[in-house]
């Protein structure tokens, strides 16, 4: 990559979370995970359940659950230590630094406060307002966010709301902080695709119009298209490839890439089947030795059941960790 | 063949609609009764509760005393109301203190874990070793007897059932989304705690409430029988079967009235809490 003249917003330094199973054994479920965010940037990170997408993003802001902590790396948002931080310093970066939105809007917002006031109590938590002006703003925003009949809407309860405004509700609330990088736990996985369509087109033109990064998790590669410019593919708690998104899901040079590109619907063409990937994950504490998905992959050869395989630059931004990138690549390319 | 009704908007209104519990019915119709009869208790009585007539003592039920009067000469019936409105509000609010400071050290203990949740769960522990009626009358002979020192006994002592129920609460709301969103928006530890998750989890604690007036009225009469709770002349039923005993075997019923006034306010407040248990959906 080449270096930026400015320092990234957000740099994961070799990140690994361990966590413990059933039976008090710690594993390690996320692997020297290293990436940036730059100002303004929308960058995706892609996988199955189960790849430590999740875990990464909580670790970010620190609400890792319980049973999981970070045993090596360094998360710097900004220049500063996330990880070194106390949690009065921590306070100090989530909202107007970081914020987030979570997978489930159904769980997301408190179910004992209307909607309205947990928009306004996010705007004047981090921005000192008065709570007239902080309603103005609430307002202002879930107009924005094409809520309709607002002001009504922003009086009821969580549980009166649909799944779609209820989503909406809480990108405001998240978008009242003004934060300045956007974390998104799979924000739309729960809901019709018509609606994910129209959030996701929200997210976009938010994100122009506001100048804010976004962290996208999702296992939607469609959806990533849409919204993000560069993308990361996780695969059993490691980085295995990342890249433009346009040049990664074009040809993609890991063999778990070209396995999730072919596995995604194409309208255009008629298929009679859907292409899996043979196998499924890995479960934690079980992963195999060598490249983690040597039992899934086609190309795998006895090369690739040991050893150590790190994510290796291939030019133009992009990078794998498969041995035989370049020929992936290259297959791939030529529509295999 | 029945009609399949659509599963999502109907079913749901059916399920808030649910019917009134039969035994918060019943209760709210006891309870009630004994409430209005003792906010109305100057309405009801013909005697003030500690006006003694020395010429007419002991008489049994009349017209002109329903109850009779005990040995001084004072009405039963009057006592009786005066000392529903004494025992009752001296209930209420010593379910109120331990309550409020339960639910708080509760949610404290469970949202931050560690070290002070192991301080004041052992410390509920310590008090429940002891006896509940232990407890509470050795403070209340302690401090003195009076209303003063029957709050804070039974403060001290039911502070632990609140604060159990809650930590268990917490413990399930923390790791809700909601809590961890309002993390993330960089609220302070107080302010998630006040506003995010003692709403959610109070409900609870309110049911319990219900129940647990029914054992601090057992506990207050208890006192009164004592002579630690409520001092005389004021009217209290615990006091007045304390006064009634030495007349048992002649005049039963000045220690078996408010006996039974007891056992229906109990049953009244048992009834009540069922109810409203099986109301919120919790119990």
């Amino acid at each position: 990559m080449p270096p930026s003249p400015r320092p990234p917003l957000l740099e994961v330094d070799n990140l690994s979370i361990a966590v413990t199973l059933p039976g008090a054994r710690r594993v390690t479920a996320v692997e020297d995970v290293s990436f940036s965010v730059d100002a303004g940037e929308a960058v995706g990170l892609v996988g199955e359940s189960g790849s430590g997408k999740s875990l990464t993003l909580r670790a970010i802001l620190g609400i890792l659950p319980p049973g999981a902590s970070v045993s090596a790396g360094r998360v710097r948002f900004e220049g500063k230590d996330l990880l070194a931080g106390n949690e009065a310093e921590l306070r100090n970066v989530r909202g107007r630094g970081i914020t987030m939105i979570f997978q489930e809007p159904m769980t997301a917002l408190n179910p004992v406060v209307r909607v309205g006031e947990q928009i306004v109590d996010a705007a004047r938590g981090k921005r000192g307002w008065s709570r007239k002006v902080a309603r103005a703003e609430a307002l202002r925003l879930a107009r924005h966010m094409g809520i309709p009949d607002a002001e009504a809407c922003l009086s009821l309860y969580p549980h009166e709301l649909s799944g779609g405004l209820r989503q909406r509700v809480m990108i405001a609330a998240a978008l009242a902080c003004q934060p300045r990088l956007l974390l998104c736990d799979e924000p739309t996985t729960a809901l019709d695709v018509t609606i994910q369509a129209e959030i996701v087109a929200l997210l976009a033109s938010l994100r122009a119009e506001l100048g804010m990064s976004l962290l996208y998790v999702t296992h939607n590669l469609a959806l990533l298209a849409q919204l993000c410019r560069r993308v990361e593919v996780m695969y059993a708690g490691r980085i295995v490839e990342r890249g433009l998104i346009a040049d990664t899901f074009a040809a993609p040079s890991h063999p778990y890439t070209r396995g999730l590109v072919r596995a995604t619907p194409d309208v255009d063409s008629v298929v009679d089947t859907l292409v899996g990937i043979p196998g499924s994950a890995p479960p934690l504490g079980a992963r195999p030795t060598g490249c983690s998905f040597h039992p899934r992959c086609e190309t795998a050869t006895n090369a690739c059941r040991t050893g150590d395989f790190p994510l290796r630059p291939l030019g133009n931004g992009r990078a794998s960790a498969c041995l035989y990138a370049e020929r992936i690549g290259g297959l791939a390319g030529a529509g295999t | 063949m029945m009609a399949i009704p659509f599963a999502g908007g109907a079913a749901r209104r059916l399920h808030r609609r649910r019917p009134v519990p039969r035994n918060l019915l019943a209760g709210g119709l006891v309870l009630g009764t004994i409430v209005c009869m003792a906010l109305a208790a100057p309405l009801i009585t013909a005697y003030g509760p500690t006006t003694q007539d020395l010429n007419n003592i002991l008489a049994g039920p009349s017209a002109a005393h329903w109850l009779g009067t005990d040995e001084l000469g004072r009405d039963v019936w009057s006592r009786l109301v005066y000392g529903a409105r004494t025992d009752l509000s001296v209930a209420f609010v010593a379910v109120l203190s331990p309550f409020v400071i339960g639910t708080l050290l509760g949610a404290t203990a469970g949202y931050l874990g560690g070290l002070i949740d192991a301080l004041i769960m052992r410390a509920a522990d310590v008090v429940v070793a002891f006896p509940f009626y232990v407890l509470v009358i050795l403070l209340v002979f302690l401090l003195g007897p009076g209303a003063r020192s029957i709050y804070i006994a039974i403060t001290v002592v039911s502070w632990v059932s609140y604060a159990r129920i809650v930590r268990g609460g917490t413990l399930v709301a923390r790791n809700q989304e909601y809590v961890l969103a309002a993390r993330v928006a960089g609220f302070s530890g107080p302010r998630i705690l006040l506003r995010h998750i003692v709403p959610n989890v109070v409900t609870q604690a309110i049911v319990f409430a219900m129940s647990d007036i029914v054992l601090d009225i057992l506990a207050i009469v208890t006192l009164g029988y004592l002579g630690l709770g409520i001092q005389p002349p004021a009217p209290d039923w615990g006091e007045m079967m304390a006064n009634g005993q030495q007349f048992l075997t002649s005049h039963w019923q000045l220690s078996t009235i408010p006996g039974i006034a007891v056992v229906i306010t109990g049953l009244g407040l048992s009834l009540l809490g069922d109810g409203i248990a099986e109301l919120l959906g919790t119990g």
